[in-house]
Protein backbone atom coordinates (compact mmCIF):
# COMPACT_ATOMS: atom_id res chain seq x y z
CA UNK A 1 0.00 0.00 0.00
CA UNK A 2 2.80 2.73 1.04
CA UNK A 3 4.57 1.79 -1.91
CA UNK A 4 1.85 1.70 -4.55
CA UNK A 5 1.57 5.25 -2.58
CA UNK A 6 5.15 6.65 -3.16
CA UNK A 7 5.62 5.44 -6.94
CA UNK A 8 1.69 7.55 -7.76
CA UNK A 9 1.74 10.39 -5.49
CA UNK A 10 1.51 13.06 -8.43
CA UNK A 11 -1.40 11.52 -10.29
CA UNK A 12 -3.28 9.93 -6.48
CA UNK A 13 -2.75 13.55 -5.66
CA UNK A 14 -5.33 14.87 -8.04
CA UNK A 15 -7.84 11.56 -8.00
CA UNK A 16 -7.95 12.78 -4.07
CA UNK A 17 -8.50 16.17 -4.66
CA UNK A 18 -11.31 15.56 -7.00
CA UNK A 19 -12.74 13.21 -4.99
CA UNK A 20 -12.55 15.65 -1.77
CA UNK A 21 -13.96 18.57 -4.53
CA UNK A 22 -16.76 16.09 -5.44
CA UNK A 23 -17.65 15.11 -1.92
CA UNK A 24 -17.98 18.75 -1.34
CA UNK A 25 -20.43 19.02 -4.21
CA UNK A 26 -22.91 16.69 -2.91
CA UNK A 27 -23.00 17.78 0.41
CA UNK A 28 -23.67 21.24 -0.83
CA UNK A 29 -26.43 19.18 -3.42
CA UNK A 30 -27.43 17.30 -0.01
CA UNK A 31 -28.25 21.10 1.68
CA UNK A 32 -30.70 22.05 -1.28
CA UNK A 33 -32.46 18.71 -1.31
CA UNK A 34 -32.90 20.09 2.45
CA UNK A 35 -35.25 22.81 1.11
CA UNK A 36 -37.53 19.89 0.37
CA UNK A 37 -37.42 18.45 3.75
CA UNK A 38 -38.75 22.21 5.03
CA UNK A 39 -41.15 22.69 2.77
CA UNK A 40 -42.60 19.18 2.34
CA UNK A 41 -45.51 19.75 2.01
CA UNK A 42 -47.18 15.79 2.81
CA UNK A 43 -44.47 13.73 5.10
CA UNK A 44 -44.29 11.39 1.88
CA UNK A 45 -42.24 14.42 0.18
CA UNK A 46 -40.13 15.06 3.49
CA UNK A 47 -39.04 11.41 3.60
CA UNK A 48 -38.44 10.89 0.01
CA UNK A 49 -36.31 13.63 0.45
CA UNK A 50 -34.72 12.59 3.09
CA UNK A 51 -33.84 8.95 1.39
CA UNK A 52 -32.31 11.03 -1.08
CA UNK A 53 -30.05 12.94 1.40
CA UNK A 54 -29.28 9.89 2.95
CA UNK A 55 -27.81 8.38 -0.53
CA UNK A 56 -26.30 11.47 -0.85
CA UNK A 57 -24.27 10.85 1.87
CA UNK A 58 -23.31 7.53 1.24
CA UNK A 59 -21.62 8.66 -2.07
CA UNK A 60 -19.72 11.53 -0.12
CA UNK A 61 -18.69 8.34 2.49
CA UNK A 62 -17.63 6.97 -0.73
CA UNK A 63 -15.51 9.62 -2.13
CA UNK A 64 -14.10 10.63 1.34
CA UNK A 65 -13.18 7.23 1.42
CA UNK A 66 -11.20 7.66 -1.93
CA UNK A 67 -9.76 11.05 -1.10
CA UNK A 68 -8.69 10.22 2.41
CA UNK A 69 -7.58 7.00 1.28
CA UNK A 70 -9.26 5.01 4.29
CA UNK A 71 -11.13 2.33 2.82
CA UNK A 72 -12.50 0.92 6.06
CA UNK A 73 -15.00 4.28 5.28
CA UNK A 74 -16.75 2.50 2.88
CA UNK A 75 -18.20 -0.35 5.63
CA UNK A 76 -19.43 2.69 7.65
CA UNK A 77 -21.36 3.50 3.95
CA UNK A 78 -22.81 0.30 3.73
CA UNK A 79 -24.57 0.95 7.26
CA UNK A 80 -25.19 4.15 6.13
CA UNK A 81 -26.82 2.54 3.13
CA UNK A 82 -28.80 0.29 5.52
CA UNK A 83 -30.08 2.27 7.91
CA UNK A 84 -31.07 4.67 5.34
CA UNK A 85 -33.12 1.73 3.57
CA UNK A 86 -34.70 0.76 6.66
CA UNK A 87 -36.00 4.49 7.49
CA UNK A 88 -38.19 4.25 4.29
CA UNK A 89 -39.63 0.93 4.82
CA UNK A 90 -40.40 1.80 8.34
CA UNK A 91 -41.81 5.36 7.30
CA UNK A 92 -44.15 3.93 4.39
CA UNK A 93 -45.17 0.65 6.93
CA UNK A 94 -46.50 2.56 9.27
CA UNK A 95 -48.26 5.22 7.18
CA UNK A 96 -49.56 2.87 4.92
CA UNK A 97 -53.32 2.56 4.86
CA UNK A 98 -54.45 -0.80 3.36
CA UNK A 99 -58.17 0.42 2.65
CA UNK A 100 -56.61 3.19 1.17
CA UNK A 101 -55.91 1.80 -2.12
CA UNK A 102 -58.43 2.41 -5.20
CA UNK A 103 -57.75 -0.47 -7.78
CA UNK A 104 -60.01 0.86 -10.28
CA UNK B 1 -72.92 -26.04 -5.81
CA UNK B 2 -73.66 -24.45 -2.87
CA UNK B 3 -72.74 -27.46 0.03
CA UNK B 4 -74.30 -25.78 3.46
CA UNK B 5 -72.01 -27.32 6.42
CA UNK B 6 -69.22 -28.47 3.79
CA UNK B 7 -65.37 -27.99 5.41
CA UNK B 8 -62.75 -26.68 2.98
CA UNK B 9 -58.62 -28.31 3.40
CA UNK B 10 -56.48 -26.32 1.79
CA UNK B 11 -53.91 -28.98 0.66
CA UNK B 12 -50.07 -29.07 0.42
CA UNK B 13 -47.61 -31.39 0.77
CA UNK B 14 -46.88 -32.32 4.49
CA UNK B 15 -46.69 -34.92 6.74
CA UNK B 16 -49.66 -34.75 8.66
CA UNK B 17 -51.62 -33.89 5.93
CA UNK B 18 -53.73 -37.22 6.03
CA UNK B 19 -54.40 -36.96 9.54
CA UNK B 20 -55.80 -33.50 8.97
CA UNK B 21 -57.82 -34.99 6.11
CA UNK B 22 -59.30 -37.31 8.48
CA UNK B 23 -60.08 -34.52 11.20
CA UNK B 24 -61.52 -32.62 8.25
CA UNK B 25 -63.93 -35.23 7.52
CA UNK B 26 -65.15 -35.88 11.13
CA UNK B 27 -65.69 -32.18 11.42
CA UNK B 28 -67.73 -32.32 8.22
CA UNK B 29 -70.03 -35.09 9.09
CA UNK B 30 -71.05 -33.51 12.48
CA UNK B 31 -71.48 -30.43 10.70
CA UNK B 32 -73.94 -32.08 8.01
CA UNK B 33 -71.54 -31.53 4.86
CA UNK B 34 -69.09 -32.64 2.18
CA UNK B 35 -65.06 -32.28 2.32
CA UNK B 36 -63.44 -30.38 -0.22
CA UNK B 37 -60.09 -30.25 -1.01
CA UNK B 38 -58.20 -27.40 -2.64
CA UNK B 39 -54.95 -27.15 -3.86
CA UNK B 40 -53.36 -23.43 -5.25
CA UNK B 41 -50.57 -23.79 -7.40
CA UNK B 42 -48.67 -20.77 -8.28
CA UNK B 43 -48.71 -19.18 -11.72
CA UNK B 44 -44.98 -20.83 -12.90
CA UNK B 45 -47.37 -22.82 -14.80
CA UNK B 46 -48.67 -21.46 -17.19
CA UNK B 47 -47.80 -22.60 -20.50
CA UNK B 48 -45.85 -25.62 -18.88
CA UNK B 49 -46.79 -29.14 -17.49
CA UNK B 50 -45.44 -29.74 -14.28
CA UNK B 51 -48.55 -29.84 -12.68
CA UNK B 52 -47.67 -33.42 -12.24
CA UNK B 53 -46.81 -33.64 -8.41
CA UNK B 54 -49.52 -31.04 -7.16
CA UNK B 55 -51.70 -33.41 -8.64
CA UNK B 56 -50.41 -36.30 -6.90
CA UNK B 57 -50.66 -34.41 -3.81
CA UNK B 58 -54.05 -33.74 -4.71
CA UNK B 59 -55.03 -37.23 -4.87
CA UNK B 60 -53.22 -38.62 -2.14
CA UNK B 61 -55.07 -36.38 -0.41
CA UNK B 62 -58.72 -37.60 -1.78
CA UNK B 63 -57.81 -41.39 -1.43
CA UNK B 64 -57.59 -40.83 2.41
CA UNK B 65 -60.39 -38.86 2.45
CA UNK B 66 -62.54 -41.52 0.91
CA UNK B 67 -60.67 -44.41 3.04
CA UNK B 68 -61.85 -42.64 6.20
CA UNK B 69 -65.46 -41.50 5.27
CA UNK B 70 -68.27 -43.79 4.58
CA UNK B 71 -69.62 -44.77 0.67
CA UNK B 72 -71.08 -41.75 -0.67
CA UNK B 73 -69.84 -38.97 1.40
CA UNK B 74 -69.06 -36.30 -0.75
CA UNK B 75 -65.94 -35.56 -1.34
CA UNK B 76 -64.10 -33.41 -4.05
CA UNK B 77 -60.78 -32.08 -4.64
CA UNK B 78 -60.05 -29.19 -6.84
CA UNK B 79 -56.76 -27.37 -8.24
CA UNK B 80 -57.19 -23.89 -8.02
CA UNK B 81 -54.60 -21.51 -10.16
CA UNK B 82 -52.94 -23.59 -12.55
CA UNK B 83 -54.21 -21.00 -15.33
CA UNK B 84 -53.68 -18.19 -13.82
CA UNK B 85 -50.82 -15.80 -12.21
CA UNK B 86 -49.89 -15.83 -8.27
CA UNK B 87 -47.57 -13.99 -6.61
CA UNK B 88 -47.99 -13.60 -3.04
CA UNK B 89 -50.15 -15.83 -0.17
CA UNK B 90 -52.65 -13.78 -0.18
CA UNK B 91 -54.08 -14.47 -3.46
CA UNK B 92 -53.50 -17.70 -2.61
CA UNK B 93 -56.10 -17.18 0.39
CA UNK B 94 -58.19 -15.22 -1.94
CA UNK B 95 -58.85 -18.18 -3.94
CA UNK B 96 -59.50 -20.55 -0.86
CA UNK B 97 -61.80 -17.41 0.45
CA UNK B 98 -63.39 -17.03 -3.44
CA UNK B 99 -64.01 -21.03 -3.42
CA UNK B 100 -65.39 -21.16 0.08
CA UNK B 101 -67.87 -18.36 -1.13
CA UNK B 102 -68.83 -20.03 -3.89
CA UNK B 103 -69.90 -23.02 -2.37
CA UNK B 104 -71.52 -21.46 1.17
CA UNK B 105 -69.14 -23.69 3.27
CA UNK B 106 -69.43 -23.14 6.95
CA UNK B 107 -65.38 -23.82 8.13
CA UNK B 108 -61.61 -23.99 7.15
CA UNK B 109 -59.26 -27.26 8.57
CA UNK B 110 -56.07 -26.16 8.04
CA UNK B 111 -53.05 -28.60 8.68
CA UNK B 112 -50.75 -27.00 10.99
CA UNK B 113 -48.03 -27.55 9.12
CA UNK B 114 -49.75 -26.28 6.15
CA UNK B 115 -47.77 -23.70 4.06
CA UNK B 116 -48.17 -21.83 0.77
CA UNK B 117 -44.51 -22.47 -0.53
CA UNK B 118 -40.93 -22.67 1.18
CA UNK B 119 -41.94 -19.97 3.43
CA UNK B 120 -42.96 -19.95 7.12
CA UNK B 121 -46.60 -19.74 7.35
CA UNK B 122 -46.29 -17.37 10.20
CA UNK B 123 -45.05 -15.07 8.08
CA UNK B 124 -48.45 -13.93 6.34
CA UNK B 125 -50.99 -15.14 8.98
CA UNK B 126 -53.26 -17.72 7.41
CA UNK B 127 -54.99 -17.99 10.20
CA UNK B 128 -55.79 -14.03 10.59
CA UNK B 129 -56.46 -13.56 7.42
CA UNK B 130 -59.26 -16.24 7.34
CA UNK B 131 -60.85 -14.85 10.66
CA UNK B 132 -60.87 -11.52 8.65
CA UNK B 133 -63.21 -12.82 6.38
CA UNK B 134 -65.86 -14.39 8.67
CA UNK B 135 -64.92 -18.00 8.50
CA UNK B 136 -64.66 -20.57 11.30
CA UNK B 137 -60.96 -21.94 10.83
CA UNK B 138 -60.08 -24.49 12.58
CA UNK B 139 -56.13 -25.92 13.21
CA UNK B 140 -56.22 -29.62 13.09
CA UNK B 141 -55.66 -31.32 15.92
CA UNK B 142 -52.86 -33.48 14.95
CA UNK B 143 -49.42 -34.44 16.37
CA UNK B 144 -46.57 -33.11 14.62
CA UNK B 145 -44.43 -35.38 16.18
CA UNK B 146 -42.15 -33.05 17.67
CA UNK B 147 -39.98 -31.04 15.26
CA UNK B 148 -37.91 -32.84 12.52
CA UNK B 149 -36.47 -31.27 10.07
CA UNK B 150 -37.68 -31.91 6.39
CA UNK B 151 -35.14 -32.34 3.52
CA UNK B 152 -36.05 -29.59 1.76
CA UNK B 153 -35.65 -27.53 5.15
CA UNK B 154 -31.45 -28.83 5.60
CA UNK B 155 -31.38 -27.92 1.47
CA UNK B 156 -32.45 -24.36 2.28
CA UNK B 157 -30.83 -24.16 5.37
CA UNK B 158 -27.65 -25.08 4.03
CA UNK B 159 -27.77 -23.28 0.71
CA UNK B 160 -28.58 -20.17 2.96
CA UNK B 161 -25.71 -20.72 5.38
CA UNK B 162 -23.09 -21.09 2.20
CA UNK B 163 -24.17 -17.93 1.14
CA UNK B 164 -23.58 -16.10 4.44
CA UNK B 165 -19.97 -17.67 5.13
CA UNK B 166 -19.20 -16.79 1.69
CA UNK B 167 -20.18 -13.49 2.23
CA UNK B 168 -18.82 -13.21 5.74
CA UNK B 169 -15.61 -14.41 4.05
CA UNK B 170 -15.08 -11.92 1.28
CA UNK B 171 -15.54 -9.17 3.45
CA UNK B 172 -13.51 -10.28 6.34
CA UNK B 173 -10.97 -11.92 4.41
CA UNK B 174 -10.26 -9.00 2.71
CA UNK B 175 -9.14 -7.31 5.77
CA UNK B 176 -7.87 -10.25 8.19
CA UNK B 177 -6.61 -12.85 5.49
CA UNK B 178 -8.48 -15.29 4.77
CA UNK B 179 -7.02 -17.92 6.24
CA UNK B 180 -7.21 -16.39 9.55
CA UNK B 181 -8.59 -18.74 11.78
CA UNK B 182 -10.74 -15.97 13.79
CA UNK B 183 -12.26 -15.51 10.12
CA UNK B 184 -12.98 -18.90 9.51
CA UNK B 185 -14.32 -19.87 12.92
CA UNK B 186 -16.56 -16.71 13.36
CA UNK B 187 -17.32 -17.39 9.66
CA UNK B 188 -18.75 -20.59 10.30
CA UNK B 189 -20.52 -19.48 13.43
CA UNK B 190 -22.23 -17.01 11.69
CA UNK B 191 -23.14 -19.54 8.60
CA UNK B 192 -24.72 -21.99 10.60
CA UNK B 193 -26.51 -18.90 12.47
CA UNK B 194 -27.63 -17.84 9.47
CA UNK B 195 -28.95 -20.89 7.82
CA UNK B 196 -31.06 -22.18 10.92
CA UNK B 197 -32.98 -18.58 11.20
CA UNK B 198 -33.27 -17.88 7.43
CA UNK B 199 -34.06 -21.72 6.16
CA UNK B 200 -37.81 -21.12 5.84
CA UNK B 201 -38.09 -17.35 5.09
CA UNK B 202 -35.03 -16.76 2.58
CA UNK B 203 -36.25 -18.94 -0.38
CA UNK B 204 -39.71 -18.88 -1.80
CA UNK B 205 -39.25 -22.06 -3.04
CA UNK B 206 -36.91 -24.94 -2.51
CA UNK B 207 -34.13 -23.93 -4.61
CA UNK B 208 -33.19 -26.83 -7.33
CA UNK B 209 -30.01 -26.81 -9.28
CA UNK B 210 -31.29 -26.83 -12.97
CA UNK B 211 -33.54 -23.40 -12.76
CA UNK B 212 -30.73 -21.37 -10.22
CA UNK B 213 -27.97 -21.85 -13.27
CA UNK B 214 -30.25 -21.04 -15.77
CA UNK B 215 -31.52 -18.00 -14.02
CA UNK B 216 -28.01 -17.22 -12.69
CA UNK B 217 -26.80 -17.66 -16.37
CA UNK B 218 -29.70 -15.53 -18.45
CA UNK B 219 -28.85 -12.82 -15.09
CA UNK B 220 -25.28 -11.91 -16.88
CA UNK B 221 -27.42 -11.07 -19.89
CA UNK B 222 -30.08 -9.38 -18.16
CA UNK B 223 -28.08 -7.27 -15.60
CA UNK B 224 -25.86 -5.21 -18.53
CA UNK B 225 -29.49 -4.93 -20.51
CA UNK B 226 -30.85 -3.24 -17.17
CA UNK B 227 -27.83 -0.97 -16.87
CA UNK B 228 -28.26 -0.25 -19.92
CA UNK B 229 -31.85 1.04 -19.67
CA UNK B 230 -31.25 2.91 -16.76
CA UNK B 231 -28.57 4.75 -18.35
CA UNK B 232 -30.90 5.81 -21.08
CA UNK B 233 -33.39 6.21 -18.68
CA UNK B 234 -31.33 8.75 -16.41
CA UNK B 235 -30.00 10.56 -19.83
CA UNK B 236 -34.36 11.06 -20.87
CA UNK B 237 -34.71 12.10 -17.25
CA UNK B 238 -32.18 14.62 -16.56
CA UNK B 239 -33.66 16.28 -19.89
CA UNK B 240 -36.88 16.12 -18.78
CA UNK B 241 -36.12 18.02 -15.10
CA UNK B 242 -33.55 20.45 -16.70
CA UNK B 243 -35.18 21.38 -19.28
CA UNK B 244 -36.56 25.28 -18.64
CA UNK B 245 -40.59 24.11 -19.40
CA UNK B 246 -40.52 20.56 -17.24
CA UNK B 247 -42.12 18.75 -20.21
CA UNK B 248 -44.18 16.21 -17.80
CA UNK B 249 -47.46 14.67 -17.86
CA UNK B 250 -47.73 12.16 -15.72
CA UNK B 251 -50.37 9.68 -15.21
CA UNK B 252 -51.25 6.32 -13.72
CA UNK B 253 -52.42 2.93 -14.50
CA UNK B 254 -52.48 -0.27 -13.91
CA UNK B 255 -50.71 -3.60 -14.78
CA UNK B 256 -51.11 -7.10 -14.28
CA UNK B 257 -47.41 -8.72 -14.12
CA UNK B 258 -47.57 -12.10 -16.60
CA UNK B 259 -45.01 -13.27 -13.27
CA UNK B 260 -45.84 -15.60 -10.82
CA UNK B 261 -43.73 -15.39 -7.66
CA UNK B 262 -42.62 -13.03 -5.25
CA UNK B 263 -39.16 -12.75 -6.40
CA UNK B 264 -40.03 -12.21 -10.14
CA UNK B 265 -42.73 -9.59 -9.11
CA UNK B 266 -39.93 -7.32 -7.18
CA UNK B 267 -37.77 -7.78 -9.97
CA UNK B 268 -40.18 -6.53 -12.52
CA UNK B 269 -41.21 -4.01 -10.06
CA UNK B 270 -37.87 -2.88 -9.58
CA UNK B 271 -36.82 -2.68 -13.29
CA UNK B 272 -39.93 -0.63 -13.72
CA UNK B 273 -38.68 1.84 -11.68
CA UNK B 274 -35.49 1.76 -12.17
CA UNK B 275 -35.78 2.59 -15.81
CA UNK B 276 -37.27 5.31 -18.08
CA UNK B 277 -40.09 6.79 -16.37
CA UNK B 278 -42.07 4.81 -14.45
CA UNK B 279 -42.48 3.62 -10.92
CA UNK B 280 -44.07 1.39 -9.21
CA UNK B 281 -46.76 2.73 -6.66
CA UNK B 282 -48.28 -0.58 -5.43
CA UNK B 283 -48.21 -4.06 -5.74
CA UNK B 284 -51.03 -6.47 -4.58
CA UNK B 285 -50.19 -9.94 -6.09
CA UNK B 286 -48.71 -9.22 -9.42
CA UNK B 287 -51.44 -6.09 -9.87
CA UNK B 288 -49.11 -3.12 -9.82
CA UNK B 289 -50.12 0.49 -10.17
CA UNK B 290 -47.55 2.41 -12.00
CA UNK B 291 -46.55 6.10 -12.08
CA UNK B 292 -45.45 7.23 -15.77
CA UNK B 293 -44.22 10.67 -16.00
CA UNK B 294 -44.89 10.73 -20.03
CA UNK B 295 -46.62 9.31 -22.62
CA UNK B 296 -43.87 7.48 -24.20
CA UNK B 297 -43.09 5.74 -20.68
CA UNK B 298 -46.30 4.89 -20.39
CA UNK B 299 -46.49 3.18 -24.66
CA UNK B 300 -43.24 1.08 -23.36
CA UNK B 301 -44.72 0.13 -20.47
CA UNK B 302 -47.83 -1.30 -22.34
CA UNK B 303 -46.28 -2.84 -24.74
CA UNK B 304 -44.28 -4.72 -22.50
CA UNK B 305 -40.82 -3.10 -22.64
CA UNK B 306 -39.95 -4.22 -19.32
CA UNK B 307 -41.70 -7.28 -18.79
CA UNK B 308 -40.52 -9.08 -21.46
CA UNK B 309 -36.73 -9.20 -20.13
CA UNK B 310 -37.45 -10.13 -16.51
CA UNK B 311 -39.98 -12.90 -17.76
CA UNK B 312 -36.86 -14.05 -20.08
CA UNK B 313 -34.84 -13.53 -16.73
CA UNK B 314 -37.24 -16.58 -14.80
CA UNK B 315 -39.04 -18.39 -17.41
CA UNK B 316 -36.18 -18.42 -20.37
CA UNK B 317 -36.85 -17.77 -24.25
CA UNK B 318 -39.85 -19.15 -24.90
CA UNK B 319 -41.53 -16.47 -22.70
CA UNK B 320 -40.52 -13.69 -24.77
CA UNK B 321 -43.44 -14.55 -27.28
CA UNK B 322 -46.49 -13.58 -24.87
CA UNK B 323 -47.95 -10.42 -26.07
CA UNK B 324 -47.68 -7.15 -23.94
CA UNK B 325 -49.44 -5.86 -21.48
CA UNK B 326 -51.90 -3.92 -23.85
CA UNK B 327 -52.44 -6.43 -26.25
CA UNK B 328 -53.38 -9.01 -23.08
CA UNK B 329 -56.10 -6.62 -21.41
CA UNK B 330 -53.91 -6.65 -18.61
CA UNK B 331 -53.10 -2.76 -18.43
CA UNK B 332 -55.48 -0.14 -17.55
CA UNK B 333 -55.32 3.74 -17.26
CA UNK B 334 -56.31 5.02 -13.50
CA UNK B 335 -55.24 8.56 -13.88
CA UNK B 336 -53.88 10.97 -16.09
CA UNK B 337 -55.12 11.99 -20.00
CA UNK B 338 -55.92 8.59 -20.94
CA UNK B 339 -58.47 7.43 -17.73
CA UNK B 340 -61.80 6.69 -18.63
CA UNK B 341 -64.74 8.75 -16.79
CA UNK B 342 -65.18 7.63 -13.91
CA UNK B 343 -68.56 6.89 -13.77
CA UNK B 344 -68.72 4.03 -16.89
CA UNK B 345 -65.24 2.90 -15.32
CA UNK B 346 -66.97 0.22 -13.09
CA UNK B 347 -68.35 -1.50 -16.11
CA UNK B 348 -65.24 -2.73 -18.10
CA UNK B 349 -62.77 -2.90 -15.55
CA UNK B 350 -64.17 -5.68 -13.34
CA UNK B 351 -63.59 -8.37 -16.25
CA UNK B 352 -59.75 -8.46 -15.69
CA UNK B 353 -60.07 -9.33 -11.54
CA UNK B 354 -58.70 -12.36 -10.42
CA UNK B 355 -61.41 -14.24 -8.84
CA UNK B 356 -60.69 -17.43 -7.67
CA UNK B 357 -63.84 -19.21 -7.40
CA UNK B 358 -64.91 -18.24 -11.37
CA UNK B 359 -62.38 -20.02 -13.72
CA UNK B 360 -61.51 -22.81 -11.21
CA UNK B 361 -63.62 -26.29 -11.31
CA UNK B 362 -62.22 -26.85 -14.62
CA UNK B 363 -59.29 -28.24 -12.25
CA UNK B 364 -57.90 -31.90 -11.40
CA UNK B 365 -61.08 -32.32 -9.43
CA UNK B 366 -63.59 -34.94 -9.15
CA UNK B 367 -66.81 -33.14 -8.10
CA UNK B 368 -68.73 -35.05 -5.22
CA UNK B 369 -71.20 -32.57 -4.85
CA UNK B 370 -73.97 -34.81 -6.63
CA UNK B 371 -73.52 -37.78 -4.13
CA UNK B 372 -76.15 -36.34 -1.65
CA UNK C 1 -2.63 12.08 -16.23
CA UNK C 2 -3.09 8.01 -16.34
CA UNK C 3 -5.95 6.75 -17.73
CA UNK C 4 -6.96 5.03 -14.35
CA UNK C 5 -7.01 9.07 -12.85
CA UNK C 6 -8.61 9.85 -16.03
CA UNK C 7 -11.40 7.05 -15.71
CA UNK C 8 -11.91 8.09 -11.78
CA UNK C 9 -12.36 11.31 -12.64
CA UNK C 10 -15.18 10.77 -15.69
CA UNK C 11 -16.69 8.54 -13.14
CA UNK C 12 -17.07 11.32 -10.26
CA UNK C 13 -18.05 14.03 -12.71
CA UNK C 14 -20.87 11.60 -13.92
CA UNK C 15 -21.68 11.12 -10.54
CA UNK C 16 -21.75 14.39 -9.81
CA UNK C 17 -23.67 15.55 -12.40
CA UNK C 18 -26.09 13.33 -11.76
CA UNK C 19 -26.65 13.58 -8.12
CA UNK C 20 -27.36 17.19 -9.05
CA UNK C 21 -29.88 15.77 -11.61
CA UNK C 22 -31.46 14.69 -8.67
CA UNK C 23 -31.70 17.33 -6.28
CA UNK C 24 -32.77 19.75 -8.65
CA UNK C 25 -35.67 16.99 -9.46
CA UNK C 26 -36.43 17.27 -6.05
CA UNK C 27 -37.54 20.48 -6.06
CA UNK C 28 -38.74 21.21 -9.50
CA UNK C 29 -41.50 18.42 -9.83
CA UNK C 30 -44.51 18.41 -8.89
CA UNK C 31 -45.45 16.00 -6.68
CA UNK C 32 -44.63 12.89 -4.55
CA UNK C 33 -44.86 10.58 -6.65
CA UNK C 34 -42.61 12.64 -10.12
CA UNK C 35 -39.97 13.47 -7.21
CA UNK C 36 -39.61 9.82 -6.32
CA UNK C 37 -38.27 9.46 -10.44
CA UNK C 38 -35.62 11.75 -9.38
CA UNK C 39 -35.04 10.12 -5.68
CA UNK C 40 -34.62 6.49 -7.90
CA UNK C 41 -33.20 6.95 -11.08
CA UNK C 42 -31.03 10.02 -10.77
CA UNK C 43 -29.89 9.41 -7.60
CA UNK C 44 -29.27 5.80 -8.01
CA UNK C 45 -27.10 6.35 -11.16
CA UNK C 46 -25.41 9.25 -9.34
CA UNK C 47 -24.23 6.65 -6.48
CA UNK C 48 -23.59 3.91 -9.06
CA UNK C 49 -20.39 6.76 -10.70
CA UNK C 50 -19.72 8.02 -7.70
CA UNK C 51 -19.40 4.50 -6.00
CA UNK C 52 -17.43 3.08 -9.12
CA UNK C 53 -14.88 5.97 -9.00
CA UNK C 54 -14.17 4.59 -5.43
CA UNK C 55 -13.98 1.44 -6.65
CA UNK C 56 -11.54 1.64 -9.34
CA UNK C 57 -9.43 4.43 -7.24
CA UNK C 58 -8.46 1.79 -4.49
CA UNK C 59 -8.61 -1.20 -6.99
CA UNK C 60 -7.62 -3.27 -4.41
CA UNK C 61 -10.09 -6.85 -3.61
CA UNK C 62 -11.54 -5.84 -0.70
CA UNK C 63 -12.81 -2.27 -1.52
CA UNK C 64 -13.90 -3.60 -5.20
CA UNK C 65 -16.39 -6.37 -3.42
CA UNK C 66 -17.50 -4.13 -1.17
CA UNK C 67 -17.94 -1.27 -3.96
CA UNK C 68 -20.03 -4.00 -5.78
CA UNK C 69 -21.88 -4.94 -2.38
CA UNK C 70 -23.15 -1.13 -1.73
CA UNK C 71 -23.49 -1.17 -5.84
CA UNK C 72 -25.78 -3.68 -5.32
CA UNK C 73 -27.56 -2.56 -1.88
CA UNK C 74 -28.50 0.47 -3.25
CA UNK C 75 -29.73 -0.20 -6.85
CA UNK C 76 -31.92 -2.67 -5.30
CA UNK C 77 -32.82 -0.97 -2.01
CA UNK C 78 -33.99 2.80 -3.54
CA UNK C 79 -36.38 1.44 -5.85
CA UNK C 80 -37.80 -0.53 -2.88
CA UNK C 81 -37.69 2.24 -0.31
CA UNK C 82 -39.35 5.16 -2.77
CA UNK C 83 -41.97 1.99 -4.27
CA UNK C 84 -43.12 1.93 0.20
CA UNK C 85 -43.20 6.01 0.57
CA UNK C 86 -45.22 6.52 -2.72
CA UNK C 87 -47.62 3.23 -1.86
CA UNK C 88 -48.33 4.44 2.04
CA UNK C 89 -48.41 8.46 0.14
CA UNK C 90 -51.43 6.43 -2.63
CA UNK C 91 -53.22 4.69 0.01
CA UNK C 92 -53.65 8.24 1.94
CA UNK C 93 -54.89 9.72 -0.80
CA UNK C 94 -52.40 11.83 -1.85
CA UNK C 95 -53.16 13.01 -5.35
CA UNK C 96 -50.89 11.96 -8.44
CA UNK C 97 -50.27 16.04 -10.40
CA UNK C 98 -51.28 15.75 -14.07
CA UNK C 99 -51.40 18.42 -16.61
CA UNK C 100 -53.67 21.50 -16.43
CA UNK C 101 -55.62 20.71 -19.34
CA UNK C 102 -56.86 17.30 -17.57
CA UNK C 103 -57.46 19.21 -14.44
CA UNK C 104 -59.95 21.33 -16.21
CA UNK C 105 -61.28 18.07 -17.44
CA UNK C 106 -61.86 15.85 -14.36
CA UNK C 107 -63.66 19.05 -12.54
CA UNK C 108 -66.31 19.60 -15.68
Amino acid sequence: MAARERTVTTMSDLANTVMLAAAAIVVVLAAIVLYRVVAGPTTHDRVVAVNVIGTSIVIVLALLSAGLDRPEYLDIAIVYALLNFVLSLVVGRFTYQSDGVKWR
Amino acid sequence: MSDRGGVLVPVAPSPTLEETVSHAVDVARETGGGIHLVRTVPGHHVGRETLESDEQVLERAEQRAREASPDGFPVSATLLGAQRYIAGPTEHVEYFLGYADKHDLAGIVVDPEYSIDATAPTLQSLESLFADAGFTYEIAPVSTGGWRPTSGELLRASVAGVIAFGFYLVLGGTVYGFLDPFVLGSGVVTGLIAGGLLRNVAFETTPSVGPVLSTIGRGILFVPYLLWEITKANVQFAYVVLHPRLPIDPRLDRVDAAVGSGMSVTAFANSITLTPGTLTVDAHGHHLLIHSLNASAQEDLFEGVHERPVRYLFYGRESLELPGPAERGDAEPLIGPDAPDVVEDATNATTTETNGADESDGGAGTDGDDDE
Amino acid sequence: MTLVTALVVLFVALGVFFTFVAAVGMIRLPDVYSRSHAATKADTLGAGFAILAVAVYFGTLGEVIRGAFLLVFIYYTNPTAAHAITRAAYSRGIDVWTTEENRQEESR
